[in-house]
């Protein structure tokens, strides 16, 4: 999806001073992009336990909800690191990012994940009760940002 | 290089394998994509449990009953690496095999499997004794330290490669 207004949107922020010094400093992005890796990696493996714990009736053993509120807390703390250094990179190529399709279909897969947390996690709190659908599908959204993010390279 | 592996990486170059890899649009890009899953998925797994180890996270679940269901991920995760990071290679062997930073994700590769090693063998058989909190050894905090800051770097210079090499496909 380019739409001509999310292109001229696209040029207006690459005449932003803060995107002609990410592009002009050749360490910014690969700096800020080993950052966003490390985000993701760590909410990656915060949601597969919280998820395995449902799915797996307790895999982890976590009879404790206070864990579990220790992993939320941890997959907070790396999405505010996954979306600081996300929004670096869209300042620094927005073309490369908001005008390409399987960057369009990451957000998407993002939200869907962030809708459905934070509905288990309030769920977890009230009754320990989720679906099993529900996580299936959290997990199915978290490795669609990882496939998508990597495609955003090669579309 | 020594001559005796270039040639053998010339040869790789030429097998229908390595060849498909490097020239099929969608082959590299989705075994890029399962390669970075396994090693989010590794660096994740391994960086709860050193951290565990460290004292900084999850201070009441027992050690070996946490560290055990971790690497359980661990190993699964980091069999999906080598396989796909082996494909990787083989798309390209020459140029992956004169890169330094790949060669510095694989040095220190060796270096975490090592740690790993003597952790095992310091520890292996202290672990299943460290059940609830118990102040452990000096030597093991500081495996769980290096292990921490070698997988670091595994992950620093595997994305550093993307930068410096232009392997098939990627802008």
């Amino acid at each position: 999806m380019r739409p001509p207004e999310l292109l001229a949107f696209c040029s207006s922020i690459e005449e932003l001073p803060l995107s002609i010094f990410i592009q002009s400093t050749s360490w910014v992005v690969p700096v800020v992009q080993i950052i966003h890796i490390f985000a993701i990696a760590m909410i990656l493996i915060s949601s597969i336990t919280i998820n395995l714990y449902v799915l797996q009736s307790n895999y982890f053993q976590l009879n404790s909800i206070n864990i579990l509120k220790q992993f939320r807390k941890l997959m907070y703390f790396s999405l505010f690191f996954l979306f600081l250094s996300g929004l670096i990179l869209i300042i620094g190529e927005p073309a490369r990012s908001l005008a390409n399709i399987a960057f369009q279909i990451k957000m998407l897969f993002l939200l869907t994940a962030l809708i459905i947390s934070l509905y288990m996690f309030s769920r977890i709190e009230k009754s320990q009760y989720i679906s099993k659908i529900y996580c299936l599908l959290a997990i199915t959204m978290w490795l669609g940002i990882v496939f998508s993010g990597r495609w955003i390279a090669y579309v | 290089m020594p001559p005796i592996f270039l040639s053998f990486f010339h040869w790789l170059m030429d097998t229908p394998i390595s060849i498909a890899i490097a020239e099929n649009e969608v082959l590299f890009p989705w075994i890029e994509a399962f390669h970075i899953l396994g090693v989010t998925l590794v660096f994740g797994s391994i960086a709860m449990v050193d951290l565990r180890l460290l004292n900084i996270v999850f201070k009441e679940r027992p050690i070996n009953q946490f560290c055990d269901q971790f690497l359980t991920i661990t190993w699964h995760a980091f069999i999906l690496s080598v396989i796909t990071g082996s494909l990787l290679f083989i798309s390209n062997p020459v140029n992956y095999a004169n890169n330094m930073n790949f060669l510095m994700k694989i040095g220190l590769l060796l270096c975490a499997g090592l740690n790993m090693v003597i952790f095992q063998y310091l520890f292996g058989k202290k672990i299943p004794s460290w059940s609830y909190p118990v102040q452990l050894p000096k030597m093991a905090k500081l495996g769980a330290t290096c292990s921490i800051l070698l997988w670091f770097g595994v992950i620093v210079f595997g994305r550093l490669i993307g930068f410096t090499l232009v392997p098939t496909l990627s802008s």
